[in-house]
């Protein structure tokens, strides 16, 4: 490739990019949803994995008080648990976010981008498979599944076991390759 | 005859065995040189826990996020070999890249193997889109927004990328797609571009060390020995990484946020994504598979040494750093809002 012809590849990547960029990606950026359900979902979504995004949590919890669909949400709670932020308090923040959607149960996962979300009812049909859609939790069980889930090594025997093949495994492939280290070194 | 070459005798009459004792230069046996069939040994394993892991997924979007929390908590093996699968995933992309990287920085995809490389980038492609939809299986919050992400470039790229947007059929969720695309479509892809590359490696031989005379010749079978060595220290890597450091699962994912950052392997690309946004994405990886792609074109000259190649080693070089220093610059910088939110 010449020089010239190079110039003029890199200068219709840099116009694409530059064509391209801003105007579509604002496009992709979205309204929050109205629904005071929705935006305390998110909000509690947002303080279980990432505490530091407390400005957009107190930007939904905000919206959810004045929000005029406020079906399946204790706004008292919620107004307690923006208290909270404010004291810097993000375990209570989040204890209190849950709270205010307790009563609408556990929300289904959504059935993917660009599909409605399956909105929170108070009293969901059963789904196709016959298990109900939503259920009944304790605080503690819907603190918990909303977060996420690190599993630590515990030392079990069946964990011990697995280890100890591993090790053994790599021992030997180790050893292995050390003793024919003569055919690996031309 | 002794007991063993009677069997051996045996089984090459009825299988031809003996077809794989072609030699191959000693140079062979090499890490460097054996980061293709330590890759292929990963995808091996990859695909034998995956089967293992099919039997315990739901790949409906009610039920997925569920599914790969219990088998995290459950007291069988499941919760292993999912720890191997992940391990295993990180490990085959690693050694993919390392054998490019190996491949370019020897000249070995000069002629006569210009085609093997452009079905080396295909693999290389396909091994990221099998990383890919693997992180969107857990439908957990970054596998969601992974989507997410996907989707806007689906529809991004409007007719062409109809088929990554849920519009593409109403009666099975987009879920239930990535989920075929990672067992079925993605694989078979593998499958054929795997034979394709072999294929080719046969025909063309090991490449020469640049500089150095191809020296010692050794039959295949030694080196397949050699492979099983290295497969057994693979394995052991990731067994102990599985049990000691098993991989997490986020929550069930709620639509509108965006609070994730992707896996490392997408992380150089995030960086374009937080200048111009998703387009940046797309642009990104593809003026990056796009030249890939031209490699062999770009440098057509039969030499191999690295002193005769200085110029494009040093390019290759600077990309790499680039795309390191931007996946870093991604990892330590705060997200922005790509789609929705």
């Amino acid at each position: 490739m010449g020089g010239k012809a190079r110039w003029v590849a890199a200068g219709l990547v840099i116009a694409g990019l530059v064509g391209l960029g801003p105007g579509s990606a604002l496009a992709h950026k979205g309204k929050l949803p109205e629904d005071a359900l929705t935006l305390v979902r998110q909000a509690a979504a947002l303080l279980a994995q990432n505490p530091a995004m407390t400005g957009e949590v107190r930007e939904r919890l905000q919206l959810a008080l004045k929000s005029k669909k406020p079906a399946g949400v204790h706004l008292d709670q919620v107004a307690e648990a923006l208290r909270a932020l404010d004291n810097k308090d993000i375990g209570a923040a989040r204890r209190l976010v849950t709270a205010a959607i307790m009563p609408a149960g556990m929300p289904m996962p959504p059935e993917g981008p660009g599909r409605p979300a399956a909105q929170a009812k108070v009293a969901p049909p059963p789904s196709l498979a016959g298990q109900p859609a939503a259920v009944q939790l304790s605080l503690e069980t819907a603190m918990k599944m909303a977060a996420p889930l690190r599993v630590r090594f515990t030392g079990s025997r069946t964990e011990t076991s697995v280890l100890v093949t591993g090790l053994a495994f790599l021992g030997l492939g180790l050893f292995l390759l050390g003793r024919s280290r003569r055919a690996v070194q031309p | 005859m002794s007991t063993r070459n009677g069997v051996w005798r045996a089984l090459d009459e009825r299988l031809g065995l003996s077809d794989f004792t072609y030699p191959v230069p000693r140079h062979a046996n090499t890490v460097a040189y054996s980061l293709g069939g330590i890759s292929l040994i990963g995808f091996i394993v990859l695909i034998l826990s995956g089967i293992v892991l099919a039997q315990y997924y739901h790949p409906m979007p009610q039920f997925a996020n569920d599914s790969v929390r219990t088998m995290m908590q459950g007291i069988r093996f499941e919760r292993f070999v999912r720890g191997v699968h992940y391990w295993a995933a990180q490990v085959v992309v690693l050694t993919v890249l390392l054998h490019m990287i190996r491949v370019f920085s020897t000249g070995a995809f000069k002629k006569p193997r210009e085609a093997n490389w452009i079905i080396g980038v295909g693999l290389l492609a396909t091994t990221i889109g099998l990383f890919f939809s693997g992180t969107v299986l857990k439908w957990d919050q970054e596998g969601f927004e992974a989507l997410e992400h996907n989707i806007a470039i689906g529809e991004l790229l409007g007719r062409l990328g109809y088929w990554f947007t849920p519009g593409f059929t109403e009666n099975v969720s987009i879920l239930l797609r990535v989920y075929i695309a990672h067992v079925s479509i993605l694989p078979s892809l593998l499958l054929l571009l795997l034979v394709g590359h072999f294929w080719l490696v046969k025909k063309h031989g090991i490449s020469a060390r640049p500089g150095r005379p191809v020296g010692e010749m050794l039959p295949f079978t030694v080196h397949l020995k050699h492979l099983a060595k290295y497969a057994l220290v693979l394995l052991g890597i990731v067994l102990v990484l599985g049990v000691l450091l098993p991989p997490a699962v986020g929550p069930a994912p709620v639509e509108g946020i965006e609070v994730t950052k992707p896996p490392w392997p997408f992380l150089p690309l995030f960086a374009f994504e937080n200048w111009v946004g998703v387009p940046g994405l797309f642009w990104a990886s593809t003026g990056l598979f796009v030249l890939l792609l031209l490699v062999p074109f770009l440098d057509r000259s039969p030499e191999v040494a690295p002193a005769t190649r200085r110029v494009r080693l040093a390019s290759g070089l600077i990309l790499l750093l680039a795309l390191v220093g931007l996946g870093l610059l991604a990892l330590l910088t705060p997200g922005a809002v790509h789609v929705g939110g």
